[in-house]
């Protein structure tokens, strides 16, 4: 899976946004902002990425217990896949 | 073909109905600039020939073609006849904008000179965002030449709040722009202006005013005010300044001006009935934080 193509984050005052722009913007109604590890977490998907390697990816980074890091990857996956940002 | 100044941008424009343009665009009349920033036209004819060009994204019945250097067109298509109701033809940079309309109007509820109103309020809207300006989706006031302007979807109450500041306040407070005011910065202040895209009443005044605050409306029982976090001040701009589909570069512009919009200025959520005590709960709130002065 990866970022479909039409979102970008946008760093607005002290916030991490996830917009859409162009023909994604449509009927889009909902808003993402990202904390740190979320904006982590969209860095990596901007290429091809499984569960697994962002699961790896966010343990090398964040000092973070293996099913707390599994919960959150599962949890912000959810989260993309309903703003159909995900592909 | 008028000469207007609109929010400072210089504009040549040609409607069809000449009684919409004495009633709306009248009051921006200036003829003293020979250069204009941007020109607009608008013609209907019986039919819209499918302009040649390659196909750049379709929503929905909207599709966006890219003509030959540097031009383009957005065209709709009639859902039910499949027939082009309106093309709009522009170059790059928002600057020469063509609408044509279909003089036959389908079934859509909607007049051609209401039409004319949306389309050429689009181009100005493209325009003056290219320029690094929005137009804000809300009822603009001037409290003792002080902007304010009440935003929400349309039929929670914006217009009928800013009427109730009109009563409540008298000659204090003008109403600048019932539906589309435009803001722009200047060295990094922004201003917002009255502009003939007034939505449903005329009221509209050509004048310019430094923005103070951006309220957002809720309808409630009670009475009560809360400023907004970066977070939500951000995703209430975003619901209610138009970041065109068809321009990726406009959605970023659109972005730019928020972010400027939410770093300038404080921004609220007033939760409200019809009452004189809404236009109170607002006012103290602005007053007592100095957003605005008297």
């Amino acid at each position: 899976m990866k970022i479909v193509q039409g979102f970008i984050v946008r760093k607005i005052v002290d916030q991490s946004i996830v917009v859409p722009v162009g023909f994604k913007n449509v009927g889009f109604h909902t808003m993402i902002s990202l904390n740190n590890s979320g904006a982590f977490l969209w860095q990596q998907l901007q290429t091809e990425k499984t569960e697994d390697d962002l699961l790896s990816a966010i343990l090398e980074e964040y000092d973070i217990d293996e099913t707390i890091a599994l919960e959150d990857v599962r949890v912000f996956i959810t989260k993309l896949k309903k703003a159909e940002a995900l592909e | 073909m008028g000469k207007v100044t609109i929010a400072d941008l210089n504009i040549e424009i040609d409607l069809m109905n000449h009684q919409f343009y004495y009633d709306r665009f009248q009051k921006y009349g200036n003829n003293g600039f020979e250069k204009n920033d941007l020109k607009i036209s608008v013609s209907s004819c019986g039919k819209i020939l499918i302009p040649e060009g390659g196909i750049i994204g379709q929503v929905k019945d909207t599709i966006i073609l890219r003509l030959e250097k540097d031009r383009y067109c957005r065209y709709l298509v009639d859902s039910q006849s499949r027939e082009i109701i309106q093309a709009t033809f522009y170059n790059d940079t928002y600057s020469e904008v063509e609408i044509k309309l279909l003089n036959r109007v389908p079934e859509t509820g909607l007049y051609l000179t209401e039409y004319e109103y949306m389309y050429t309020g689009f181009a100005f809207s493209d325009f003056l965002c290219l320029s690094g300006g929005a137009v804000l989706h809300g009822s603009l006031i001037a409290y003792e030449n002080q902007g304010i302007v009440f935003s929400a979807n349309s039929g929670i109450g914006k217009s009928t709040h800013a009427g109730l500041w009109k009563k409540y306040f008298g000659n204090k407070v003008a109403i600048l722009n019932d539906d589309k005011p435009a803001i722009r910065f200047y060295q990094g202040v922004p201003y917002v202006f009255g502009t003939p895209w007034s939505g449903k009443s005329d009221l509209n005044e050509n004048k310019k005013v430094q923005l103070k605050s951006i309220v957002f409306i809720r309808r409630a029982d009670t009475n009560r005010i809360e400023k907004l976090s970066a977070r939500n001040s951000i995703f209430n701009l975003m619901s209610q300044i138009s970041r065109p589909f068809y321009d990726e570069n406009l959605g970023l512009k659109t972005m730019d001006t928020i972010d400027r919009l939410v770093q300038s200025i404080p921004i609220y959520q007033l939760y409200c009935n019809v009452s004189h005590e809404a236009v109170e709960t607002a006012w103290k709130q602005l007053r007592t934080e100095g957003v605005i002065s008297k």
